[in-house]
């Protein structure tokens, strides 16, 4: 029933009239440019190859960006007035429009375990986003994410601005420098922003030392760690970064570690993030040399690439007894797109030396293995497949002291994404577990869960 | 003065009746529905007394800032459009309709030739740019026009005799009057299609 019944939702609310669905479409970029979400998206919020272009390149389009734009600046200042600086302030520009978007979430969750009916909650809706880009002229991009969460309340995920070549006798797009509260995208492939055409998360992104308490010997107490660092939360951050030769990305950056206004230990995280691209449209947007690189179907373009990536990070949260837990992790994934195809593999270990503080001394080893893999059946829709094997390993110290950290846990996440219109998105997706440590821990059976998502831009 | 009028048209009089005839008759209209001009519509006249010639003309339609320019272009059956892309950007040519066809997806400087050997109305797309749209009206006719901004045309060029007109809208059958060379000769057409043309079938 309740498929239907999103799927009449959706129908309603897109209209039905193909001629008119070219008009007035979704967020601030397209309204800008009067392009179509498929022009950067493959299923918004997912990025195609010209939408990473579009994203590392400060929000604007790689060439000929005032060109393509529908919309007409607001001035601030006319350009004669850069030939004065600096006995004048330099010039900019505003968006002819408050560059505005919403993005709504409605979520139905579908659980069974072995000892009770089956459960459906209509978190209706689940998370509601107030988004906002533009470019302030010169280089200058900023972006605003603002969500409102049923459980949370709101927060400002993201707002960053970023400085794009901020050197100018350098290169093109060799040296930008993105400052704010922001996403770190440590990995482009499977990030939860910018390429994620399906609901769920994988748990490296997720993972952080305080969800499962340790479990002491003969039945003592179990202790919870302090530590709530997660790898894919925005935080307060300054990076550089830039694009060499058109296909080597790279990127350095020094963060708070937390989202809190004051620094809640004396050292800053630091991190980098290095990818190379072979063969498909350049990271700078630019056309391959080969033809066959690049193709389209159906409103959307495809791309014939290898791109791996590598990251590191380094960081240092406070724990009990007023020390730090010092942790780090690496990261490594290799991506093939080929035409409809997009399946990647990917590695994440990670140390936390400390998690416990002065409560229990010891070091927490974890790691992931996971791949994806996504088929663009019809251009507007796509099968799905994503498998992971989560380990934590405490250390010899730990283990032998019979300590437990039941954070083990292997899944499947098998889903299918319909766009039911440019910005209609409608995601089924399930999560089945065959390992789940901490509920076999207590003899509970997996948590194992079908997720129905309706996502609306406008 | 007067008569100094009436002497020059005396005069020219037949020399531009002989230039009619190696130039052809000249068929000008406007095209409205219920009154209101129609701008960007295809306009074929097909003479029906006479045998109509093949077609072998190109146009260019251009992709310039993510748009098809121009986005409404007629050619004869037989006539080919030469798609150039002028963006920065891959661009792709397809048309899912009719005789469908794809060009590829291809880089800035590039042109792709399509001959169209069937008749009828083609929507041509980029599948990199969904908002993209042109329309190709392949006519049975080397003799047509694409209306201005108030709904007119001018086809030249035509035999003698009298001719079939039709109008071709994005979407729906076209619409189609006889005219008889009387009426060509006398005034500007006025072709008032029915409401129904061109709305979604």
């Amino acid at each position: 029933m309740i498929v239907p019944t999103l799927l009449m939702l959706a129908v309603a609310v897109a209209g039905d009239d193909p001629a008119d669905a070219n008009h007035n479409r979704i967020p601030a970029f397209a309204r800008r440019y009067r392009t179509s979400c498929s022009t950067c998206h493959t299923a918004a919020p997912k990025l195609n190859v010209m939408g990473e272009a579009f994203r590392l390149n400060g929000y604007r389009f790689p060439e000929n960006d005032a060109l393509l734009r529908r919309e007409e600046s607001v001035p601030l200042g006319v350009e004669e007035w850069r030939d004065q600086w600096p006995r004048a302030i330099w010039p900019a520009e505003l968006p002819g429009t408050v560059p505005f978007a919403l993005r709504a979430l409605l979520d139905a969750e579908i659980t069974k375990d072995e000892t009770s009916p089956a459960a459906v909650n209509l978190r209706f809706p689940e998370e509601i986003y107030l988004l906002a880009g533009a470019t302030l002229g010169g280089g200058i991009g900023v972006f605003l994410e603002t969500e409102w969460e049923r459980e949370d309340g709101l927060d400002v995920k993201q707002a960053k601005v970023k400085f794009q070549d901020v050197i100018g006798l350098l290169p093109d797009r060799s040296l930008n420098l993105w400052a704010g509260m922001q996403n770190l995208y440590l990995f482009t492939f499977a990030d939860r922003q910018i390429d994620r055409a399906g609901r769920l998360s994988f748990r490296w992104q997720t993972y952080r030392p305080a969800d499962i308490p340790l479990v002491a010997p003969a039945g003592g107490v179990p202790t919870v760690s302090e530590n709530v660092f997660r790898l894919r939360d925005t935080q307060p951050t300054i990076e550089a970064n830039g694009i060499l030769g058109g296909r080597f990305f790279y990127g350095v950056g020094v963060g708070q570690g937390t989202r809190a206004l004051r620094d809640d230990n004396r050292r800053k995280d630091v991190y980098y993030k290095v990818r190379y691209k072979f063969g498909g449209l350049r990271l700078d947007g630019r056309p391959p040399t080969d033809a066959d690189d690049m193709s389209s179907r159906g409103g959307q373009l495809l791309d014939r690439s290898l791109s791996i990536e590598q990251f590191g990070y380094f960081g240092a949260q406070p724990v009990v007894g007023g020390g730090d837990d010092s942790h780090r992790a690496f990261g490594v994934n290799a991506r093939l797109l080929f035409r409809s195809l997009d399946v990647g593999v990917g590695f994440v270990w990670g140390r936390h030396e400390n998690p416990w503080g002065t409560d229990v001394s010891g070091s927490l080893d974890y790691s992931s293995i996971f791949a994806k893999a996504e088929l663009l059946t019809f251009p507007w829709l796509i099968g799905s497949l994503k498998v992971e094997r989560f380990r934590a390993v405490l250390d010899d110290g730990l283990t032998s002291g019979g300590y437990l950290m039941p954070a083990n846990e292997s899944r499947v996440m098998p889903g299918v994404i319909a766009l039911l219109r440019q910005n209609v998105r409608l995601v089924v997706e399930g999560e089945l577990f065959a390992e789940h440590a901490v509920t076999e821990a207590v003899s509970q059976s997996a948590p194992n869960a079908i997720w129905i998502r309706l996502d609306l831009a406008f | 003065m007067r008569g100094r009028s009436i002497l020059t048209a005396a005069f020219l009089l037949p020399v531009m009746w002989a230039d009619g005839f190696a130039q052809g008759r000249e068929v000008r209209g406007t095209v409205t529905r219920n009154g209101r001009a129609l701008a960007n519509v295809a306009v074929s006249v097909v003479p029906v007394d006479t045998a109509v010639p093949g077609s072998v003309d190109t146009v260019e339609i251009d992709q310039r800032e993510l748009r098809f320019v121009p986005n409404i272009v007629a050619v004869g059956v037989g006539g080919s459009v030469m798609f150039r892309n002028s963006d920065p950007y891959l661009h792709n040519v397809y048309s899912p309709t009719g005789a469908q066809f794809t060009l590829g997806t291809y880089a800035r400087g590039d042109t792709r030739l399509h001959r169209f050997e069937t008749p009828g109305r083609y929507v041509v797309l980029c599948n990199v740019h969904p908002e993209m749209v042109a329309y190709v009206f392949v006519v049975s006719s080397p003799y047509h026009a694409i209306t201005d901004s108030d709904g007119r045309f001018t086809v030249a060029g035509l035999p003698a005799g009298g001719y079939l007109v039709q109008v071709w809208l994005a979407r729906g059958p076209p619409f189609e009057q006889i005219v008889s060379a009387a009426q060509v000769r006398n005034d500007r057409l006025r072709i008032e299609i029915g409401s129904d043309t061109g709305r979604p079938q």
